[in-house]
């Protein structure tokens, strides 16, 4: 039998050299994506209560975020008649806890929308359910570039971005004029955080964190995702100011770039530069009389010993 | 107590994938489903170069992640050290397959057979259909185990109580046995033998150890 005639050819074993992930594809980078986005643009929804912001549309767009993103992952189950059973593992699981805290945001967000003031609880959960979103990619231990202590920074700044992001696209439709001010300086914040991050991140991927195919992924992405998703809202978000009459137009075109970024960035890491571990031996047997030899660690850069 | 382990003397080792085709039987995997697979490494540079055949599967980590990240539970580890996934609960979410560091596990949404769309009377009559869409991998062939040490025999010693792929080795390179008994085959072999574990830094504690210096050497 030919490789083209056996089914479901992605999970045969590929060789020697870590390979591309395909347990979880565009449906789990939804999650992350609806998950991230969402949780964000509540964080700021409910924090802008405070100082007397309110939206009941982006509350809804928020919450609808998220359960896309619930909704994306649960098309991805083998068997999504028992998705029930995915509230048992809160002992160890970051996913039950995800599970667990949506189980929290989003009656809360409904009852948000009959009584206002609780708007100013949802940052909450929200933040929970994003800092679970980041415990999910951090406990991968087979995909070295999820496993990085980085990614946890990664996804909460960026998934603050995308909200801010979102914010500022939307807002010349459900607001009454442009977003409250502080929403642009949350973006920039938001956004040179997610840069800062993302430059360590790519380093210490590229300098052998992991394997040379997904750090040479991420190399690939890195001028794209710093000048379009980060440097651009920036720029435009300085036309705002320098330019009042295109202010409204920058706003939200700069919102929609930040945003946009922060999805590009997640279907890459989640997609695209998801290889494996791979397989590693510490030492070569001795065969016979033969001596032992080295280790090898296939598709991994060498780095010499200190 | 007890803590099952595996030994795989990588000098003995040849290469014949006689305990991946004993797996693949014993276990009924389908197309692309290894639980128990011989890599082939070409290893050094030329004119110092030489093949390693390195078998792999589930390590039955000491601290799994693959349990850790399991969020309905289905995947636990018992006493005796093995790690085993209960089907029924198991919903194929697939992160049990990402957090693996050893990619020992698979997961198949459609009857496939090993003649197309065939199934062999063997297919035919051992098709589980509780595998499909959950997560799947070697079980250290834990019914062959529990079975064994009910009838009274030693796993590792008697092969109706051992491994398939143990029994399968023709070379003797893989061994099985109890790691925390101190005179058992394998704590013998890993006393007298340099021995390593893969991705040992990753903190998983994986129970296959890799001889590579042995006294025949």
């Amino acid at each position: 039998m030919s490789e083209q005639d056996e089914p479901e050819v992605g999970m045969r074993h590929l060789g020697l050299a870590p390979w591309l992930q395909t347990a979880w594809d565009l449906r789990a980078a939804g999650n992350f994506i609806g998950g991230g986005s969402g949780t964000g643009l509540l964080i700021l929804v409910s924090l802008g209560a405070f100082r007397g912001f309110t939206s009941p549309i982006l509350l809804v767009v928020g919450l609808g975020l998220v359960g896309l993103g619930l909704f994306s992952v649960f098309l991805e189950i083998g068997r999504p008649l028992r998705s029930i059973n995915v509230l048992r593992g809160g002992k160890r699981s970051w996913m039950t806890r995800e599970a667990m805290v949506a189980g929290v945001l989003f009656p809360l967000g409904a009852a948000a929308l009959v009584f206002p003031d609780l708007v100013k609880l949802i940052w909450i959960p929200a933040l929970a359910y994003l800092y679970c979103q980041c415990r999910i990619m951090e406990a991968a231990k087979g995909i070295p570039t999820w496993r990085s202590p980085l990614i946890m920074p990664l996804i909460l700044s960026t998934g603050i971005a995308e909200g801010a992001g979102i914010l500022l696209l939307l807002a010349p439709l459900v607001l009454d004029g442009a977003a409250p001010d502080w929403v642009a300086g949350t973006l920039i914040g938001a956004v040179a955080a997610r840069l800062f991050v993302w430059m360590f991140y790519r380093r210490r991927m590229v300098a052998g964190g992991a394997p040379v195919q997904a750090a040479a992924v991420l190399v690939a992405f890195s001028a794209p995702f710093t000048l379009g998703g980060n440097v651009m809202p920036v720029m435009l978000l300085m036309a705002a100011g320098i330019m009042p009459d295109l202010a409204l137009a920058a706003l939200a075109a700069a919102g929609l770039t930040a945003m946009l970024g922060g999805w590009a960035l997640k279907i890459t890491i989640v997609t695209k530069a998801a290889h494996n571990q791979g397989f590693a031996i510490a030492h070569s047997p001795a065969r016979g009389s033969g001596e032992s030899g080295p280790g090898f660690k296939p598709g991994w850069r060498e780095i010499p010993p200190k | 107590m007890t803590k099952w382990a595996m030994t795989a003397d990588l000098g003995r080792c040849v290469g014949c994938q006689t305990c991946t085709t004993a797996c693949r039987h014993a276990n009924n995997t389908p197309p692309g489903v290894q639980y128990r697979k011989v890599l082939d490494m070409e290893v050094g540079v030329f004119p110092d170069v030489r093949r390693v055949f390195v078998p792999v599967g589930c390590m039955h980590c000491d601290e799994p992640p693959c349990r850790d990240v399991c969020p309905t539970t289905a995947t636990t580890k018992r006493a005796d050290g093995m790690v085993m996934i209960d089907y029924d609960i198991c919903i194929g979410c697939g992160y049990c397959i990402i957090a693996c560091p050893y990619q020992a596990r698979y997961k198949v949404t459609k009857p496939t057979f090993a003649f197309k769309g065939e199934a062999t009377d063997n297919e035919t009559q051992r098709f589980d259909e509780r595998l499909l869409g959950v997560a799947q991998k070697c079980t250290f062939c834990v019914d062959r185990i529990d079975t064994g040490l009910a009838k009274g025999l030693t796993p590792g010693i008697d092969p109706e109580a051992t491994p398939a792929c143990v029994n399968s080795c023709l070379s003797n390179a893989l061994q099985f046995g109890d790691l925390d008994n101190p005179d058992s085959n394998i704590s013998k072999l890993l006393k007298k033998n340099k021995s390593f574990r893969m991705h040992e830094e990753l903190g998983t504690g994986p129970n296959i150890h890799y001889l590579w210096e042995t006294e025949e050497s």
